[in-house]
This record gives structure tokens, C-alpha cells and sequence, in this order.
């Protein structure tokens, strides 16, 4: 028989977890919507995303802060964009292509900051996961749902699909 | 061409930078979710809060504290809400019971100690800590009995989680409580009950007999209170 005595929580020390739903679920679903164009759809992306953030709680050092914000939103758009193809059954859509996008606009800079930017989203997410967050590509590969083979052939193509980007505008690389 | 992880590190936050300028505060984001949607939440955080008990409670400066003599499933999963004022409810999930408590304050510096105890057992050791008092007695051939005790304010909870013990309910001097009996002598029966007077909830853990476990708990007595 097992059992534990425990505090959980005051009404000060929320935890984690509770403390990033309660601040970052609205602009999930407004991330999810941008995608999905439909509340239900949305609605259900972001509790596929809190499930995902559930399971990774331990990777979150801080509840509230910008790097946490950037993993929530970048998980929220992923299970969006899972939701959508799911939806739209384009079995021959590419991983990476024909997926609505959040629409973020470049500051047509140039710079590899903007290039990173006009990546497709899975793309995006997984360099921002990497050099942002910080994660590893093992820690990656299970934030976003991939074999670990899968998220380093992402993290190739993107990367490459950079070069070509930043070529395209001159820009030495 | 290269693009250097030095490239990619120092870009990649300024990418980041951008990227949240275009969209609104989160603050300013204001969606009414629906119920199916918050219903699910509620399932999920109060799972997540189950599963982090023990971080929760290193922050806390509270207790963690693990009697292992076995794991198991519970197969039911129902809520059994009781007492007194509601001051407890205890939760049955596929893999544990958690007892969740929501009452004010109680008398936190408050000292029960058993009266009563087996032949052989003498007193190894008692921990006051906050919001958990622990109470270990032994025998001679290393046999323990452990006491422990919290009070029944809002956020403290007590799980439990076992394969093959009996639940019956007890009474303990009037108060409601369960006996998680174990079969198997190798492994601890654990005793539950909640003093709705006191405002505590005891535990009981022994490899003992159903008469001896009731007996301690019954000898149960305030020693000790500054309030």
C-alpha cells in the first residue's frame, strides 16, 4: 500500500501548469483560430496542446515569461495544423506546405531573424524550439510529436530551406 | 553555404521577438470557452496537480512522504463526497484514491500520539514539519508502524494507491475513516480517517492485524496544543 500525505497548493502557489493555462489559453485559441477558422476545432487544439504541455511540464523552468509564451503558442499552432490536415484529409499534403500560416508579417529586413519568419510553421517551430527554447532535438522531437529521425530531417530541411531563402535575398551566409 | 548554430542562437530570439509583436497580449485575449472545453481542463489540472505533487510540494516547504510496500490499480473511478461541512472528499482514479481537503485552518501546531501500541514497539522518531506530522515506531526485529497526520485546510490532500487491499469503513472514536487491509503480511495496511472536530486527517501504516490497526487508531489522544 502506498500513500502520501502532501500540501498541493495554496491559493498563492497555484501550480505550474495551472499558471500557464490561466494566462496563455486565450491566446492559444486565438493562435488555433487563425488556423482552424472554427471554435470547436480551436477549443480542441488547445486542450491537445495542454495535454502535450502536461506531459512536458518539467521542461518549463518559468510559468509566466516569454520563452514559455513562444513554447505554448508554438505547441498550440502545431496541434492546430495537426487538427487541419486531419480535418482537411490532404493525404498528399506535404508536412511542411499548404498549411495556413499565423500570417505574422516580415519586417522585410532580410536578416536571417526575418528569414525564420517566412519559414512554412513546421519549420519555424522546430528552430525556434531548438535555438529559443533551447531544447534539444531529442526534447524537440517529443514536444512536437515526431520520431526522433523525423525532427532531425525537419531541423535539416528547414535549415536548408534558410539557406535558399537568405541566397534568394542576398544575403551572405 | 553554412549557417552556424551561433547564427541560428543569436537570431533565433529576435525571430521569437517578432514573431509575438504580431500577435495581441495575451492579456488582451479574451475567449469565453465553452463547458465541453473546460470540463475537459478541469479533468487535466487536476491530474497534472496529482502528478506534480511532489515538485508542488518542494516549493511549498511542505511534505512528501512515501510509505512503499506496494503499487497498484483501482479499477473504479467514481467520486465519494462525505462529511461534515464537505471538508474532505476522497476521489477514486484508476490507480489511486486521493483524499482532497477543504477546510479553513486548523490547529497546525496541534500533537496526537498514539496511547496504545503493540508489545515491542517503542517510539524511533517524530518529524513536526509544516503541514505534516510523521510518527515512526518499531520493534526489534525492525517492524515499523507509521503515524502520520495533516490538517484538513485547503490544499492538502493525502493519495493512496494499493493492488490488493480490502477496503472497509471504520469508525475511529465516532470519526469516519477506511481501512485499506492488506492481505499479504509482507506488505502495510494503511488506515485512513479525518477528525472533522479536530480538523485532521490521520493515516495509519502497519503490517498488523485489522484489531491492533484499530486499537492504535483508537488510542489516538491531543498531547499536545499551543492554541
Amino acid at each position: 500500500m502506498l500513500i502520501y500525505l502532501q500540501m498541493i497548493e495554496t491559493d498563492a502557489d497555484k501550480s505550474k501548469f495551472e499558471q500557464v493555462y490561466l494566462k496563455y489559453r486565450s491566446i492559444m485559441f486565438y493562435v488555433a483560430n487563425q488556423i482552424l477558422h472554427n471554435d470547436q476545432d480551436a477549443e480542441d487544439a488547445v486542450h491537445q496542446a495542454f495535454l502535450s504541455i502536461a506531459e512536458n511540464i518539467s521542461k518549463i523552468s518559468e510559468a509566466v515569461c516569454p520563452k514559455t509564451q513562444s513554447y505554448v503558442v508554438i505547441i498550440a499552432e502545431n496541434k492546430a495544423i495537426d487538427l487541419y490536415r486531419k480535418n482537411t484529409r490532404r493525404k498528399t499534403v506535404a508536412y511542411t506546405e499548404e498549411i495556413p500560416d499565423l500570417m505574422v508579417e516580415s519586417n522585410e529586413s532580410g536578416d536571417l531573424a526575418d528569414a525564420i519568419l517566412r519559414l512554412p510553421p513546421r519549420y519555424r517551430e522546430v528552430l525556434l524550439l531548438r535555438y529559443d527554447n533551447g531544447y534539444t532535438n531529442e526534447e524537440t522531437a517529443k514536444l512536437l510529436g515526431l520520431s526522433l529521425a523525423a525532427e532531425r530531417k525537419l531541423d535539416q530541411r528547414a535549415k536548408s530551406r534558410l539557406r535558399e531563402l537568405l541566397k534568394e535575398e542576398g544575403e551572405p551566409v | 553555404m553554412s549557417l552556424t548554430d551561433e547564427e541560428l542562437l543569436e537570431a533565433a530570439p529576435l525571430a521569437r521577438a517578432r514573431f509575438f509583436s504580431a500577435l495581441p497580449n495575451p492579456d488582451e485575449c479574451n475567449h469565453q470557452f465553452s463547458h465541453h472545453f473546460e470540463r475537459r481542463m478541469r479533468v487535466l489540472l487536476r491530474r497534472q496537480k496529482h502528478q506534480t505533487t511532489h515538485r508542488i510540494a518542494q516549493r511549498a516547504a511542505a511534505v512528501f512522504l512515501a510509505v512503499l510496500i506496494g503499487t497498484g490499480v483501482w479499477l473504479a473511478v467514481d467520486t465519494d463526497a462525505r462529511a461534515a461541512v464537505l471538508q474532505w472528499v476522497r476521489e477514486w482514479y484508476e490507480t489511486h484514491i486521493v483524499y482532497r481537503f477543504s477546510g479553513e485552518p486548523a490547529k497546525q501546531d496541534a500533537s496526537y500520539a498514539p496511547t496504545w501500541m503493540p508489545e515491542g514497539y517503542q517510539e524511533k522518531s517524530a518529524s513536526i514539519l509544516p503541514g505534516l506530522i510523521k510518527r515512526v515506531y518499531q520493534n526489534e526485529d525492525q517492524n515499523k508502524i507509521l503515524m502520520e497526520y495533516v490538517p484538513m485546510q485547503q490544499g492538502t490532500a493525502i493519495s493512496a494507491a494499493s493492488e490488493t487491499a480490502e477496503e472497509e469503513s471504520v469508525q475511529i472514536n465516532g470519526n469516519q475513516g477506511t481501512l485499506y487491509l492488506e492481505s499479504d503480511p509482507n506488505q502495510n495496511s494503511v488506515l485512513v480517517w479525518c477528525d472533522d472536530c479536530a480538523g485532521m486527517a490521520f493515516t495509519l501504516s502497519a503490517s498488523l492485524s485489522r484489531e491492533d490497526i484499530l486499537h492504535i487508531a483508537e488510542s489516538v489522544k491531543l498531547s499536545q496544543s499551543t492554541k
